[in-house]
């Protein structure tokens, strides 16, 4: 779990890490490309994965900066990556490029600058308590990831370069192609490429493995925040926001050397073999030799009459020997067409093929509805307003027509509960009826507010509309909960303010 | 806050936590399941082979074809949502929702599965896997699935044994949580760490040491609630 956490780390600063990975990496792919004669190619490889801990200082350092709310820029991390290769010797030599967990160590050296007899005794205790081999099968889960991803490249571009005639995978990997040139550049890239892409995802896990490690052995985070505590007492506010500047992100471009024409190679149909047989007899030597050469000449890829392909093409099928009891059966019941008795194999294909088709039109049919609806064929229609919210009859035909009137008429007659319930009675019912606020019966007046903001938030509801539906709510609320009356004084600038808000735009 | 974690509260008010597990957890229980039907199939098809020769080949091979669909639909559904391999790494396929897996749902995810596994062995699905923020797979994005670490139940906190005190000035609800939080795991800190973090409570205690501490679980036991003795 604390792996996964190192992955949403990762996730929240991808764009930074990988950048800052990438740079580096990207140059010495391609310096090594350059250098390296052909056929040394493996080398390059090789060397690229031996310095990988080198390459992964850089992710560590923007996220063991992340975590305390730092951003660091692209820039920055690469010129605070000389400064992070202390031990750089080290780390490349000994056992340390093999270790398969040394990501979990790594911030040991880098980090905590731990040499010598203290280092070891740290990861002593970080290591222990299975820490170390949950690291270590991580380690082997990300070498099997790139190992996937390797295939799924060479998948790819297999799929992709390979003759149409032969459009299959695994021929690319199975060097059918026999041009070492190509293989072995795609083979760099493929690494280069997965490499880069796993190579930060098993930072970032190690890395939240050793914060779980340390949180769970020294109370780390607890710490934090006894110091943010303390911070707070001492200082309110002072708090620094670092700005992130915006990134392209630059796409290093691979050009492969042209794939060659390759010709197979068969032996020539037969109708060319019988026409050379028909010849007669050379009449001599030189006649032979002549022959030779012109043949050899028609031989030749743009003369010859024919092509070579290669294809699959079923075996011829041996003999079916074998008879046991379910063989006899099928046979006994299956017999073809003409034999008579029994059902006919072609009569059984006829059936199955009906039976497919009736249960798929019964499919259909069966989910008419939601395959109408997936392709829209029927219009949604907008569900209808409830007639009761709150317990109250919100149709607006059961409203008065003039409701400010009518409310303020019956707070004057004293009937001034009564007339605070029809004022939010007839808002609830504008907020359904005109502005499409959905409502459901059992709605609280929080949640009519609710409602609200959000069809304001969605546009549909206009500002004044909403600051009304607060206000009367506000006034509703403490009438009938609290029984504290407005003042009319309150109520007619609200009443002349509800007419403009749900009723200006009335006919 | 990073927590990598899911929240749900049912219409009861009650809020269930989970977590969804990354590519690594989920490679190891693919692998066990893959050996598990190797197995299983090769049990099944080497018995049909040799009685009954090349109708027992065709029987095999159909059921091979039951093992590579119909494993993971019938495991996943009948059995919780686990696999034998998801279920020896503590693995959970549940609803997006946190409801369990259904038919529907098991089925789409499994019949996918071919989908991810394109171009070759699952490229697609690891790609969509660290892509994703839920660590979902195609199938996982189309079914509406996803795989989530199933915790035991933690065990309850020892209640602190001290009297309450009342805090000194108001905490914010984070800080409240990292003082509950240190009284439940500082028995886990060697000593001497306990004291540093005594130490490092000393704006909020004005003590020093194991006194701070002192202090510290009276705090607790007021915010955790605990009675006066």
């Amino acid at each position: 779990m604390a792996v996964d956490l190192g992955h949403a780390l990762l996730r929240r600063h991808w764009r930074i890490t990988y950048l800052a990975w990438w740079g580096p990496w990207a140059l010495a792919a391609a310096l090594l490309w350059l250098c390296l004669p052909q056929g040394w190619l493996w080398a390059a490889s090789l060397a690229l994965w031996w310095l990988r801990p080198i390459f992964e200082r850089l992710p560590l350092f923007i996220l063991s900066r992340a975590v305390f709310g730092e951003q660091v820029s692209v820039r920055q991390a690469w010129r605070a990556w000389p400064r992070q290769l202390g031990g750089w010797f080290r780390s490349l030599t000994w056992w340390r490029p093999f270790m398969v967990g040394r990501g979990l160590y790594a911030p040991i050296w880098q980090l905590e600058g731990a040499r010598g007899a203290f280092a070891s005794q740290r990861r002593k205790v970080l290591g222990a308590r299975g820490a170390y081999g949950v690291a270590a099968w991580f380690g082997v889960a990300c070498a099997h990831f790139e190992m996937v991803l390797q295939f799924a490249a060479y998948g790819a571009l297999g799929l992709i370069l390979a003759q149409p005639e032969s459009a299959n995978p695994f021929s690319f990997l199975a060097g059918h192609y026999q041009d070492s040139a190509l293989l072995e550049s795609t083979g760099l890239l493929c690494y280069v490429l997965t490499a880069g892409v796993i190579g930060p995802v098993y930072t970032a896990g190690c890395f939240g493995l050793y914060l779980c490690r340390r949180a769970e052995l020294e109370g780390w985070d607890i710490e934090l925040t006894l110091r943010q505590l303390a911070a707070r007492r001492r200082a309110p506010a002072a708090r620094g926001v670092g700005a992130l500047a915006a990134l392209l992100l630059g796409v290093a471009l691979w050009w492969g050397t042209p794939t060659p024409a390759y010709a197979l190679e068969c032996a020539p149909p037969d109708e060319v073999t019988e026409l050379r047989s028909e010849r007669g007899p050379a009449r001599d030597a030189e006649q032979a030799e002549l022959r030779q050469q012109l043949d050899d000449v028609l031989s030749s890829e743009p003369l010859r009459g024919w092509t070579c392909i290669e294809s699959w093409v079923p075996k011829e099928k041996a003999k079916d020997e074998d008879d046991n009891w379910l063989v006899e059966w099928l046979r006994k019941y299956l017999r073809s067409g003409k034999g008579g008795g029994g059902v006919s194999a072609d009569a059984l294909k006829v059936t199955l093929i009906v039976l497919l088709v009736l249960v798929l039109a019964w499919l259909l049919w069966r989910y008419r509805g939601p395959l109408a609806s997936a392709l829209n064929l029927q219009p949604r229609r907008a569900a209808m307003p409830p007639t009761e919210v709150c317990g109250m009859d919100i149709r607006p035909e059961t409203l008065p027509e003039d409701v400010p009137d009518t409310v303020m008429r019956q707070w004057r007659e004293g009937h001034r509960r009564e007339a605070l319930a029809l004022l939010y009675r007839a808002t609830v019912s504008r907020l359904a009826h005109d502005h499409g606020i959905e409502l459901f019966v059992g709605a609280t007046e929080g949640d009519v507010i609710a409602a609200c903001q959000r069809g304001r938030r969605a546009g549909r509801l206009p500002e004044p509309a909403e600051r009304g539906c607060v206000r009367v709510t506000e006034i509703w609320r403490n009438a009938a909960y609290a029984r504290r009356w407005p003042t009319e004084d309150e109520l007619s600038p609200l009443l002349s303010q509800w007419r403009q808000a749900f009723d200006g735009a009335r006919p | 806050m990073l927590d990598g974690k899911l929240y749900f509260s049912t219409p009861e008010g009650v809020s269930l936590v989970f977590t969804p597990a990354g590519p690594a957890r989920r490679g190891y229980a693919w692998l066990i399941d893959w050996i598990l039907r190797a197995l299983i199939g090769a049990l099944i098809y080497i018995p049909l082979l040799v009685t009954m020769g090349r109708a027992g080949m065709g029987m095999g091979l159909v059921a091979f074809f039951l093992l590579q669909w119909a494993y993971g639909v019938l495991f996943e559904v009948l059995g919780d949502g686990r696999t034998p391999g998801k279920r020896m790494l503590g693995l959970q396929v549940l609803r997006e929702d946190g409801l369990p897996v259904g038919w529907r749902e098991s089925i789409l995810r499994n019949v996918l599965r071919a989908i991810d596994f394109m171009p070759l062995c699952y490229g697609i699905g690891l790609g969509a896997m660290l892509l994703d923020s839920r660590f979902r797979r195609i199938g996982d994005l189309v079914a509406g699935t996803i795989v989530v670490y199933r915790e035991p139940p933690a065990p309850l906190p020892r209640p602190v044994d001290a009297a309450p005190i009342p805090l000194p000035f108001a905490l914010s609800p984070d800080e409240q949580r990292a003082l509950v939080d240190l009284v439940e795991r500082i028995h886990a800190v060697p000593p001497q760490r306990q004291l540093e973090l005594g130490d490092l409570a000393q704006p909020l205690t004005g003590l020093r040491g194991e006194a701070s501490l002192q202090r510290l679980y009276g705090y607790v036991a007021g915010l955790t609630g605990k009675d006066a003795v």
